[in-house]
């Protein structure tokens, strides 16, 4: 059709005899009339409102098969994080669901939720200079966002990320610097702190949407992006989680799920969506750590950057690198062994021998300290709290910020039951094996935000109260261990 | 944030004392390090060292019970899957090193054998031979040497000349596989061991994800593979860093042999070692997190392993109506490897297979190899007596 050869290099068995250069149709290939202005995959000019069709027309497909009732008016989560990826998100969401849509309307809300992670421009060594300014880029884009989201005629809810610790307003500068000691305490380990950095954003926005009551989250993640993260979770030892993540839907949390409606799309074709309509581009660096350390001599490129390079390197060479890996992810999935075990960091599930694991060390744990801590809190009040967590699997939420659960007598606000929480260490066997490279050593010096420690001490303590009944419940265990 | 700063210092002057302070042994505490540890960072002497790195093979030994009583063990003397890996020599001494060691002390009861293969490429593998010679004298272990001349009657350097540089190592990894196996059998043996590393497997997934090879991806973490058919291959080196192998070889004064092959090595191979290797530096512990997360892999039903059968023509295992061997030996009599390589050949004939049992076109050509798949089955049915 474009006349090109049936050569290619597809396969890494590069063909010897020189390439003929490719000679493309000279007018848009659907249309046949106007000029094109991008060659999509690799053989096909397409025009713009064209390649607006076909774009739209993918991304409506995606939106659909992550819902379950099309029925129903259901409102999604929109994780909004300023880049082109989820600007042209936003757009394409307003192509499905807008007033000017006249053709194939489809029935959904949106929220947009923006994590503002301001908070983490003090990390940059020299901000001492440029503090206020900083603040004022931190404003400028919130105001930016409201701006677009309103155009949108969508509803906008920002998170500082600081959030993390709780939101009680009086004590958000302490928040502040707790977040930035943890970073700070992290040193030169870069890997970790983007690490954590993510699990923090992806626990904020799942939170958020739960206290809106979204039980679905639109993530903008490009195809390049998601192939990254492929790699690098691989690279981390998040073998069991990594295809949750990369999927098109993402179901590790019980209750959310979480859809990358982008997938479909490289990073080249979002771009060039995005500047053909002129959308802003809000970037904060997603990537605070990365920036700090180019100008110190220490500096060493993370896990997660290293392999950014090295599939963009990939790409260069073959355009196949991302598909053949977003291709090769579609055939793994990621197991649940236990709906109830998983991880108090990441929230993804633990593994068969993790939880062998953790359970051998409860059990040590309650033979060990029968007249310690762990048995005397654990006596009157915390079995209400968490029986009432276990049964609901919204313990998660409910541990960090809405008290709804807790009208027992210890814990009436946030920052009690955080302290409670310190003079306990963090169990480290709830944690995945990736959490735990990160946090291993460091967990006791480190003040971590109150909702890890809470996933894990419900765990610990739904496990326990399991266990203490185990012999009167029928065919529950058994029935889950066969179904995986 | 001048609160911060004086943190930061505080901590580095903490970091930089314990490095003061610490002169021992972060093991025995008794005696001064000597090296810092690959995999864990760890300051620690020779002794402790030695003690470590062979507890953890036995351990893997052990823990898989990858041997019997009994058994007859071929040590395969030539290293890695593809010819390029740099210091497979060292890996397959120390691999002879410690099989010898740990059968006497914690009395395996095997019997070993060295069994190398000889490929036939000047310059490289011709000195390596004699390592592997002296390594026979040294651990009075049989040695059997099987080249590529006998079993398939090319040699690397022919074949090389036949199809150039690129796309070689396809024809040496297929065939050193096989040789492998036969040697085996010759010797009468019943399992094999490969000084295949952390490193080399951790690479291997890398690689296999990359183009999207989900069937290999799902057996290259396993520690034994091919256990049904032909004789099980077994990795104890699985979770062994290949800087831990060198730095054993170094210390242990073991005689070993080191080059790259001298043909080109593989790029894309080439591209996930660098990467692999700046990893390593980002965080030492990848190389475990990356064989961690592929056997924490789940597989969804639905993706088809190739079921194995024999070969027509050898009767070696293979998923086609041919092995990749054969009809890789096929184009080369045939003068086609070249062309044959870049398409499927493979599949071409085993379609044209199904339509007609008598190729014309190579009829020439099945007489010669013949000859070769007539020993194959020689050997073959010795191995199943």
């Amino acid at each position: 059709m474009s006349g090109v050869p049936s050569c290619s290099t597809d396969d890494g068995n590069t063909v010897l005899n020189a390439t003929p250069k490719r000679v493309y149709a000279k007018n848009c290939i659907r249309c046949k009339e106007s000029k094109p202005i991008i060659v999509f995959r690799t053989t096909d000019t397409l025009c713009w409102p064209c390649y607006r069709e076909v774009i739209t027309k993918k991304f409506k497909n995606n939106i659909s098969k992550s819902r379950s009732d099309k029925r129903e008016l259901e409102t999604f989560a929109v994780s909004l994080s300023g880049g082109p990826s989820s600007m042209v998100m936003l757009d394409l969401i307003d192509q499905c669901i807008g007033e000017n849509v006249k053709r194939a309307k489809m029935f959904f809300k949106v929220h947009a939720i923006h994590i503002d992670q301001s908070v983490l421009r003090g990390l940059n060594g020299n901000s001492n200079s440029n503090d206020s300014e900083d603040n004022n880029t931190g404003l400028a884009i919130q105001k930016q966002l409201e701006e677009i989201c309103s155009s949108y005629k969508v509803p906008l809810t920002i998170v500082p990320l600081e959030n993390i610790y709780g939101d009680a307003n009086e004590t958000r500068e302490q928040r502040r610097q707790q977040l930035v000691e943890v970073f700070e305490q992290m040193e030169s380990n870069n890997t970790s702190k983007e690490d954590l950095l993510e699990h923090f954003r992806a626990q904020l926005v799942y939170e958020t949407a739960h206290k809106l009551g979204l039980g679905r989250i639109l993530n903008g993640s490009s195809s390049n992006r998601l192939a990254i993260r492929l790699l690098s979770s691989t690279s981390k030892g998040r073998g069991n989680s990594v295809p949750n993540e990369t999927n098109l839907l993402d179901y590790h949390r019980t209750s959310t799920t979480v859809c990358h409606p982008m997938r479909d799309f490289l990073l080249k074709e979002i771009a060039i969506y995005h500047r053909y309509l002129g959308l802003q581009d809000l970037t904060v660096p997603s990537n605070p750590f990365h920036s700090i350390n180019l100008n110190q001599s220490s500096h060493k490129a993370s896990i997660n950057t290293l392999c950014e390079n090295f599939i963009n390197t990939l790409q260069d060479i073959s355009s196949q690198t991302i598909h053949t890996l977003l291709r090769s992810v579609d055939k793994l999935h990621s197991p649940v062994a236990d709906e109830s075990m998983f991880c108090s960091v990441c929230s993804c599930s633990l593994t068969k021998s993790e939880i062998e694991t953790l359970k051998k060390s409860v059990g040590e744990r309650i033979n060990n300290s029968n007249s310690n801590n762990n048995t005397k809190c654990s006596t009157t009040t915390t079995n209400n709290q968490a029986t009432s967590c276990c049964s609901t699997d919204s313990s998660k939420s409910c541990c960090s910020n809405d008290n709804n659960n807790n009208n027992n007598n210890n814990n009436n606000n946030n920052n009690n039951c955080c302290s409670d929480n310190s003079s306990t260490p963090l169990n480290l066997h709830t944690l995945c094996y990736s959490c735990r490279n990160i946090l291993d050593k460091k967990s006791t010096t480190l003040t971590l935000p109150p909702y890890i420690k809470e996933n894990s001490k419900t765990m610990v303590h739904s496990y326990q109260l399991r266990n203490e009944i185990k012999d009167f419940l029928l065919n529950d265990d058994d029935d889950e261990d066969d179904d995986n | 944030m001048t609160d911060l700063n004086n943190n930061n210092n505080t901590n580095n002057t903490s970091t930089s004392n314990r490095k003061r302070t610490s002169k021992l042994c972060e093991i025995c505490n008794v005696q001064r390090p000597v090296l810092k540890r690959p995999k864990t960072s760890q300051m620690i002497c020779k002794e402790c060292f030695y003690q470590v790195f062979e507890d953890e093979i036995h351990n893997t030994i052990v823990s898989n019970q990858l041997f019997q009583r009994g058994d007859k063990v071929a040590i395969g003397a030539s290293g890695g899957i593809t010819i390029n890996i740099v210091f497979n020599l060292i890996d397959s001494t120390v691999l002879a090193e410690i099989m010898t060691l740990l059968n006497k002390r914690h009395d395996y009861g095997l019997d070993l054998f060295l069994l190398s293969i000889d490929e036939g490429i000047t310059g490289y593998r011709d000195d390596s031979l004699e390592t592997v010679k002296r390594n026979q004298q040294q651990y009075q272990i049989p040695l059997k040497i099987l080249s590529y001349k006998e079993l398939y009657d090319w040699t690397m350097d022919e074949i090389v000349k036949e199809i150039g540089l690129k796309n070689n190592c396809t024809f040496c990894g297929v065939f050193r596989r096989q040789a492998l196996d036969r040697g085996a059998v010759l010797l009468g043996a019943n399992k094999i061991v490969t000084g295949h590393n952390a490193d080399d497997i951790a690479e291997t997934i890398l690689m296999n994800l990359l183009r999207g090879d989900v069937p290999r991806l799902q057996r290259c973490v396993n520690i034994v593979t091919g256990s049904e058919g032909t004789l099980p291959r077994s990795k104890p080196f699985k979770y062994t860093y290949q800087k831990e192998i060198v730095m054993y070889a170094y210390f242990k004064k073991l005689d070993y042999f080191t080059t790259e092959c001298i043909y080109a090595p593989n790029a894309y191979r080439g591209h996930a070692r660098d990467f692999l290797k700046d990893l390593e530096a980002a965080r030492p512990s990848v190389i475990i997190d990356i064989i961690h997360s592929a056997e924490n892999f789940a597989f969804r039903d639905e993706t088809r392993m190739p079921v194995q059968r024999n070969c027509n023509r050898c009767g070696y295992i293979c998923s086609n109506d041919i092995c990749m061997a054969c009809d890789l030996l096929r184009n080369l009599n045939a003068g086609m490897a070249k062309v044959a390589l870049t398409s499927n050949s493979l599949l071409k004939y085993n379609q044209s297979s199904t339509l007609t049992n008598n190729n014309n076109n190579t009829s020439n050509n099945t007489s010669n190899t013949n000859n070769t798949s007539n020993t194959n089955n020689t050997t073959n049915t010795t191995a199943n007596s």
